[in-house]
């Protein structure tokens, strides 16, 4: 990981809303090594916008992208496909493939890299696995699973794609699940390993005291906030 | 792991159509033969049987069977993929859709309808000879010597031809329409149908086109 400059950096994003919220006017936003970062959305569209931006999943009418220092070429989608690669994307809109069972969807991208089928889960994947509950679900297609499931698991999959940053919708919507505690354990060791975490939270004040920093997002604009957020190893 | 992925569209496309091609070319080629072999004093019957089955109504009744069959299923997956973000998912683990999606359907379908062109052909002839058979008493040697004397090679080449424009233009065709649903499900079942109309319009265009080529 390049310990200088920031991770992520999008310069003057601008972005239409299709539907919801203002989409983005302007953001410029630098994510670097050991940040937890709290988008604090006036509008949950928009905060979801800003994620998938961050993911190149959306793509800018203006503005530049860097990853890891380097600018890339946002009309080439094959250019792009390193960096969604090498990002962490949990977020409401993000799925499973449903024609392939959940063991398949975990391996996919080991068994395309790797070009062959014999690939398995490392221990540390089934591990977790095993901790959030889905061990004896792993042969059932996503449609089989309930949506928490499908949220832990796109946190396994996400998680053992060993990202360089990590971005996550709301997740507080999963502070009521009892595998949550696993989940925030996990974050926590890419957090110490200073790898940044950027996450939206609109209710839950105890996201806010998670991070490092957060950044109100009203209007298409970011802002930083009046008071700061406590750091994330402090407050728990 | 792509070739795994041609392999079960080949297998999904080519094998498991093979109950419906078996009986469409039996009773295809079994009802032109027939109708032939009624005229066959005024006309070549072999001659015209091979006109008949290998240039023209083979590949395009196997194309039909494969739009019928197959085009529409790739339509609803490639909208469904769309709309429920399933590409996007291929694209999160850095892997490129055209590699794992499109490019494994493009030759699975295209590869598939060559094969299933050949089945046809090669069935409907043995059910036309059937059918002739019990009006004629027409010995198999005898038919077969007539059938392979007027087959030409321009005849097979043809008909390859079609076979794998065919499988292009169909793949293509389905393939952009499932794309274009975006994130909308109720366009699904519209592009679908869009998808096998323009389909087989293209095919019918392209057969004409081809025949026209070789033939005029």
């Amino acid at each position: 990981m390049m310990e200088n400059g920031p991770i992520v950096e999008i310069r003057d994003y601008v972005i239409a809303s299709e539907k919801a919220g203002c989409g983005l006017q302007g953001c410029s936003l630098a994510i670097e090594a050991g940040q937890v970062l709290a988008l604090e959305p006036v509008d949950p569209a928009d905060g979801l916008l800003l994620l998938r931006a961050l993911a190149t999943l959306e793509i800018p009418e203006r503005g530049a992208y860097f990853f890891m220092g380097q600018r890339q070429k946002l009309a080439d989608y094959r250019a792009l496909l390193e960096c969604k690669r090498r990002i962490g994307y949990i977020a409401r809109d993000a799925a499973l493939i449903s024609n392939l069972s959940l063991r398949e969807n975990l391996l996919l991208m080991r068994w395309y890299f790797g070009n062959s089928f014999d690939l398995e889960l490392e221990d540390d994947e089934l591990e977790l696995c095993r901790q959030l509950d889905l061990e004896r679900k792993m042969e059932l297609r996503p449609s089989d699973l309930d949506p928490a499931d499908v949220q832990f698991a796109l946190v396994v999959r996400e998680l053992s794609k060993k990202p360089n940053v990590i971005l996550m919708d709301r997740p507080e919507d999963l502070v009521a699940d009892r595998r949550f505690q696993v989940l925030r354990r996990e974050l926590k060791k890419y957090i110490l390993k200073q790898v940044p975490l950027v996450f939206t939270a609109c209710e839950h004040d105890f996201f806010r005291r998670l991070s490092n920093r957060r950044l109100i997002l009203a209007e298409g604009r970011l802002r930083e906030p009046l008071h700061r957020g406590q750091p994330l190893l402090q407050g728990n | 792991m792509v070739r795994r992925i041609v392999t079960e569209q080949i297998y999904f496309t080519a094998v498991q159509a093979l109950a419906v091609i078996v009986p469409v070319a039996l009773l295809t080629g079994s009802m032109i033969l027939l109708q032939v072999s009624k005229v066959s004093v005024q006309y070549n019957f072999s001659r015209t049987a091979i006109v008949l089955i290998i240039r023209e109504l083979g590949p395009i009744v196997t194309a039909l069977v494969v739009i019928l069959r197959t085009a529409t299923a790739v339509t609803i997956e490639i909208g469904y993929m769309r709309v429920l973000g399933e590409l996007e998912a291929i694209e999160l683990n850095g892997i490129d859709p055209m590699r794992i999606v499109f490019g494994p359907r493009l030759v699975g379908l295209t590869t598939a309808l060559v094969c299933l062109f050949v089945v046809f052909d090669v069935v409907a002839i043995a059910g036309g000879y059937v059918a002739v058979w019990m009006l004629t008493r027409i010995p198999l040697d005898n038919f077969m010597n007539q059938i392979i004397k007027s087959l030409t090679p321009t005849d097979l080449i043809v008909g390859l031809i079609k076979a794998v424009s065919f499988g292009l233009v169909i793949t293509s065709t389905c393939l952009q329409r499932g794309f274009e649903v975006g994130k909308r499900i109720n366009a699904v079942p519209m592009a679908t149908s869009k998808a096998a109309v323009e389909s087989f319009l293209y095919c019918m265009v392209i057969n004409v086109f081809v025949s026209l080529v070789f033939y005029i």
